[in-house]
């Protein structure tokens, strides 16, 4: 059969290599940076910019989304051509994809520390970057799917199946849950409230490590390690029954993150149990790849590139099993809000997937620039230091996660709380803190040394842009062929019905998981009590959220005693509905919030924010000086109420155009209050606001009950 | 609390069920799928990652005694 010449484009694969070095380093410069500030609160540098609430977000989104996003696209690129046999769909695509992505990137460094925040985990890119990203990733799509629709082998590789799904979920997830009403050009209100905001929020938070930390890697594991290793993997039956379990089931266990929380019990129940079934196909996968290397363990112990993709496997297993352990009810009654979890994705995140990448590097560089690694005993290194830095991290992570959950909820002889001061239980944990900073301090070294490995290595070679390669065109399939037509096989040559497929399996676990908790919307039993926020209150809100203090502190008691005992009664999902978006919080390095209104006196709240340490000595919050000086912008004030009330905020008609003056006359009361403690501030200024939210907070249903006992 | 809720949702109770028949159907598929695949495809689709480098030399000789 006549050959076909053609070229496989390396450009955009250097391209993407590039950015995620590049990064890989940000990201980890940044999280080690948030870790300091965990003992250290003097490491916000002072200013507001860079204090923790807005640079873990900003920590968060780098990992995932700009070092493992830039991998992904390394991975695809590369490995997407050759499997299909053919050059990217096009190279316009190709180009657009690789800036467009670098964009989003430089958007979010740009408007994360300035505060623009939904507040939402991994989705908190306000609604103009949300439609950058959807376009971006269309056009990746368009370019993954031409490229495929043109290619010169039938068949698609497993590795590919994982590229489409991770295309169509992400594309899902992406825009169900930026759903959001626009009030300014960086400033948006959820359209979901409370539980829904909350079960919508954590079935994309779970799927977004499904989907974009977990099956494009799968892929790329597929790919790389039988080419590192080379020898083809495992067993390919197993693939496809991983791949479809794995998919299936994935989009089901978001619920998982809400255990104990104000949800329906069915939803929680069902995350349990989709989340244990996960454990078959995760193992599934990981057995495939480790097992891929059988007969060939003895060039482990000298290839730095299987080194990493060992380890990066093995941590997946870990990751994996750890996973499901922690979707059971009575281990996440103890491990949620903990740095357990905090441990755990550290263990996916550093060992899975940054270990992975760095084994992809390793072997691509040399390869697109046509010479041999700098030095393989800086991988070497790399590998080590960077192993041990996962050590440092995650062992302290579990000690400080179970060490505190265990404080939380222990109970004196006498039936009181042992340990009844939040701060107490902080400050047990300071030195895992501390281990934990060295931990990532000795990973973000080696991320170092590899770069610089991997720059010193492309200075000695020369890019090959476009790679010369040659295969026959698509062969006509003859029923002949093989003996069986209407096995795996028929799907497999067939993307457009593999891409309907892969969708329905993925939608079904999404309508399973809403249709219910959307039924019932209108069948909550809403507590009479809970009223709208005033706007003081919203303002308030805003500022809350700007600052980030959900990262630190939840908004969320869990019906526990010692919960209960600590912070008063627990979070019903009546007291939610006006809640957009809703500010549960996944980590309690502070106190939950829900029934702080009212707790203390303005004047408490006041000097605790200009300095925590005075109201609570050894406190690791960091202060938050400028909210006395800067004031609120009330000219945003009516179209905030009127983006509520098109939510459906019970608000009075026409209350846009006098909110302002509610905003005057209870800021006026609360810089009264202050004054007769002695403080003097101007009403405009933004802690009036936040005091106004924080008095508030879990007060309606606090008014219901001395309202019942009145009667 | 939610149960009762829930009641008020005609038919439910078939949720949790239908939910699980969905699954195992799908998985049963997949795992008849997967055996009845024939060997000779098998061992194609599981070389293909290795065929590229046979196909386009340039670039995977000189370094492939790194790895």
């Amino acid at each position: 059969m006549a050959m076909e010449t053609f070229n496989y484009d390396n450009k955009i694969v250097r391209n993407f290599a590039f950015a995620t070095g590049l990064f890989g380093l940000v990201g980890m410069l940044v999280g080690l940076l948030a870790a300091l500030q965990m003992f250290e609160p003097a490491a916000n540098l002072g200013n507001q910019y860079t204090t923790f609430g807005r640079i873990r977000p900003l920590h968060t989104n780098a990992i995932i989304f700009a070092f493992v996003g830039n991998g992904i696209f390394m991975g695809v690129y590369y490995s997407l051509q050759r499997l299909c046999k053919a050059r990217m769909f096009s190279d316009v695509l190709s180009k657009l994809h690789f800036w467009g992505w670098q964009i989003i990137i430089l958007s979010a460094a740009i408007t994360l520390p300035l505060g623009m925040t939904t507040a939402k985990e991994y989705a908190e890119l306000e609604w103009p970057i949300d439609i950058l990203i959807t376009i971006v990733w269309v056009i990746f799509g368009i370019n993954m799917i031409g490229t495929i629709m043109k290619r010169r082998e039938r068949h698609m590789y497993v590795a590919i199946w994982f590229y489409l799904a991770t295309f169509f979920t992400v594309a899902m997830l992406h825009v169900v849950n930026s759903l959001e009403i626009p009030v300014t050009l960086f400033k948006s209100y959820s359209l979901f409230a409370g539980v829904q905001d909350a079960l919508v929020q954590w079935w994309y938070g779970h799927n977004a490590v499904a989907f974009f930390l977990t099956t494009p890697y799968l892929g790329l594991m597929y790919y790389f390690l039988p080419k590192a290793a080379n020898r083809p993997v495992f067993s390919y039956r197993l693939s496809i029954i991983h791949f479809w379990a794995l998919i299936f089931i994935y989009i089901w266990a978001g619920p998982h993150h809400l255990l104990y929380n104000a949800l329906p019990d069915w939803a929680q129940s069902l995350g349990v149990v989709f989340s244990i079934m996960l454990i078959a196909p995760s193992w599934g996968g990981m057995l495939n790849g480790l097992l891929t290397l059988r007969g060939a363990w003895d060039r482990v112990r000298q290839d730095p590139i299987l080194k990493f993709m060992v380890v990066a496997v093995t941590a997946y297993g870990m990751a994996t099993f750890e996973g499901p352990m922690l979707s059971v009810k009575s281990i996440n009654a103890l491990s949620h809000f903990t740095d357990w979890t905090i441990a755990h994705v550290h263990i996916g995140g550093m060992g899975w997937n940054a270990f992975l990448t760095f084994g992809i590097l390793y072997w691509l560089i040399p390869r697109l620039f046509d010479t041999k690694l700098y030095s393989i005993k800086l991988a070497n290194f790399h590998f080590w230091i960077g192993t041990l830095g996962i050590l440092f991290y995650a062992i302290p992570m579990y000690w400080a996660g179970i060490t505190q959950g265990l404080m939380w909820k222990q109970f004196n002889a006498e039936g009181y709380l042992q340990y009844p001061i939040f701060l107490e239980t902080v400050l047990q944990i300071v030195p895992m803190y501390m281990l934990r900073a060295f931990g990532g301090f000795l990973f973000l070294v080696g991320t170092i040394v590899g770069v610089f490995n991997l720059h010193q290595t492309v200075r000695s070679g020369k890019l090959i842009a476009n790679e010369p390669a040659e295969a026959p065109p698509m062969a006509k399939e003859t029923s002949s062929h093989y003996k069986n037509v209407y096995g795996h096989r028929w799907i497999e040559s067939r993307p457009i019905q593999f891409s309907v497929f892969t969708v329905i399996a993925v939608l079904i676990g999404g309508v399973i998981e809403f249709v219910p908790a959307f039924l019932i919307k209108s069948n909550v039993p809403t507590i009479a009590s809970v009223q709208p926020y005033t706007p003081l209150e919203l303002e308030g809100r805003d500022i809350y959220i700007r600052e980030g203090c959900m990262t630190c502190h939840s908004q969320q008691v869990r019906p526990f005693r010692n919960e209960t005992e600590r912070y008063g009664e627990y979070s019903k999902s009546g007291e939610f509905v006006y809640d957009h978006p809703f500010l549960w919080g996944s980590k309690r390095i502070g106190p939950d919030l829900h029934r702080i209104g009212k707790k203390y006196p303005d004047a408490w709240h006041y000097n605790h924010m200009v300095d925590p340490r005075t109201m609570s000595p050894g406190s690791l919050m960091p202060p938050y000086p400028w909210l006395v000086e800067q004031s609120i912008d009330k000219s945003v004030t009516p179209s905030k109420i009127e983006a509520m009330q098109a939510l459906g905020v019970p608000y009075p008609d026409g209350y846009a155009g006098y909110a302002v003056e509610d905003v005057e006359m209870q800021a006026q009361q609360i810089v009264d209050n202050l004054k007769s403690a002695g403080i003097t501030v101007d009403r405009d200024k933004e802690i009036i606001a936040l005091i106004a939210y924080l008095q508030r907070l879990g007060t309606d249903v606090k008014v219901d009950r001395t309202a019942r006992a009145a009667k | 609390m939610y149960k009762q809720i829930l009641q008020n949702i005609s038919g439910v109770e078939i949720w949790p069920i239908m939910a699980f028949l969905i699954f195992m159907a799908i998985f049963a598929i997949a795992v008849v799928w997967a055996i009845r695949m024939d060997k000779k495809e098998v061992v194609h689709m599981s070389n293909l990652p290795l065929e590229d480098s046979l196909k386009s030399p340039a670039g995977s000789k000189k370094s492939a005694d790194i790895s």
